[in-house]
């Protein structure tokens, strides 16, 4: 999914844009921005600053989107969503290095025979 | 301070060259995407994620190009932007692919370090198994030997199972002369075998040698005659081997007959000597 949406939206990033409303590309973005929040990007300081980023990015778009900067717009909603996919990446690596650190001190239990 | 102002001088110098030859500083946008490459090039990503890093290069090759087309373009920034974006992004996967692989070793480990646990515990289960069966088989040929020695006093001895538990009863009159209780010597060669399968059955079983008189003279003389001949065997025991702390003596006196103190026959069965073996436990 993370990399669909980088790629996707690479493409347009690199001048394949045109002048409609990028509506799919908003809901896109808003969607991955919801699902940064929703794997607990906030108990993780630097998600949670991705998190803001790519809202701002979000805000950035809409404006642009309301002065009819079209190609503007676009490239602001990949940057949010860059910010999004990092956010929940971030979180992720938290978690397996957490993970590792857990199991490293039930071998190391074993090893050295403590209950 | 002439070097202070020698370096404002210089600055000054090139900063009007550069000015005039259209060179700018790159942004910090772009500034913070190399580095930002640069660090996800070196670590686990420039192993295992280098379609995100040939990603993050393109990026920043355009903002490169941007740069020089026209510095501290918006352009040059957005795709600066986007080649950290990418480059972390790329740097954060290589970092998590490392920790699973890292958890994925410390599980190996753990696995293999429980497995060995569960063996050596199942090898003492094992080992237990195998001292109660020993201690069995040690026990059971213990009793062999005493129904061995019980054989061998036939003659002059009975033995039955009561409540209380193995009772070997053996004749008075084959173990000591009347009136006496030092024991006869054809007496101290019977008991060595019972002695030596005393000695090896179980230590938890208590052994009682009772000494029984039968109802002719005074009773404290009986009393006393069977307190020295029960404690005369029992020494005896105790001297081929039986541990001291687990057999006793008690003299009965005349008071616990097993036949009719009437006739001869009766007063000869009456005057014995019991040794007495709690049942197992």
């Amino acid at each position: 999914m993370r990399s669909l949406i980088a790629v996707s939206l690479f493409a347009f990033a690199f001048g394949c844009g045109n002048a409609e409303v990028p509506a799919q590309e908003l809901a896109q973005t808003e969607a991955s921005i919801r699902a940064a929040e929703e794997v607990g990007a906030a108990g993780h300081p630097e998600a949670a600053l991705h998190v803001k980023m790519a809202r701002d990015q979000l805000k950035s778009a809409e404006k642009y989107i309301d002065d009819d900067e079209t190609e503007l717009a676009k490239e602001a909603l990949y940057r949010a969503s860059l910010d999004a996919e990092l956010a929940v990446a971030l979180s992720r690596e938290n978690q397996t290095r957490v993970e590792a650190l857990n199991m490293q001190q039930k071998a190391a239990s074993l090893r050295t025979g403590a209950p | 301070m002439k070097t202070k102002l020698q370096i404002t001088a210089l600055a000054l110098v090139l900063g009007t060259l550069g000015a005039a030859c259209g060179v700018k500083a790159p942004s910090q946008e772009l500034l913070s995407a190399r580095a930002a490459y640069d660090v996800a090039a070196k670590g686990p990503a420039g192993k295992v994620e280098q379609d995100k890093l040939l990603t993050a290069k393109q990026a920043l090759d355009k903002a490169e190009k941007e740069h020089l087309d026209d510095a501290q373009s918006n352009e040059e920034k957005h795709f600066a932007y986007i080649a950290e974006r990418v480059a972390n992004l790329a740097d954060t996967y290589g970092k998590a692919s490392m920790n699973q692989r890292t958890a994925a070793a410390a599980k190996a480990e753990f696995d293999q370090l429980s497995e060995s646990r569960r063996v050596a515990a199942e090898g003492k289960v094992v080992k237990t198994q195998a001292e109660l069966d020993n201690e069995r088989a040690a026990r059971l040929k213990a009793e062999a030997s005493l129904q061995a020695a019980l054989r061998s006093l036939a003659e002059f001895a009975k033995v039955k199972e009561e409540p209380r538990g193995m009772v070997i009863t053996l004749n008075g009159s084959v173990l000591f002369t009347t009136g006496k209780w030092e024991l006869l010597p054809a007496a101290q060669k019977k008991l060595d075998d019972v002695a030596k399968a005393l000695a090896d059955l179980d230590p938890k079983r208590a052994i009682v040698v009772e000494g029984h008189t039968d109802s002719q003279g005074p009773d404290d003389a009986n009393q006393t005659l069977s307190n020295d001949r029960a404690k005369s065997v029992r020494d005896y025991l105790v001297s081929r081997g039986v541990a001291d702390g687990r057999i006793s003596s008690v003299g009965k006196g005349e008071g616990t007959p097993i036949g009719e103190n009437t006739s001869a026959e009766g007063r000869a069965n009456n005057r014995r000597v019991e040794i007495v073996i709690a049942p197992a436990k």
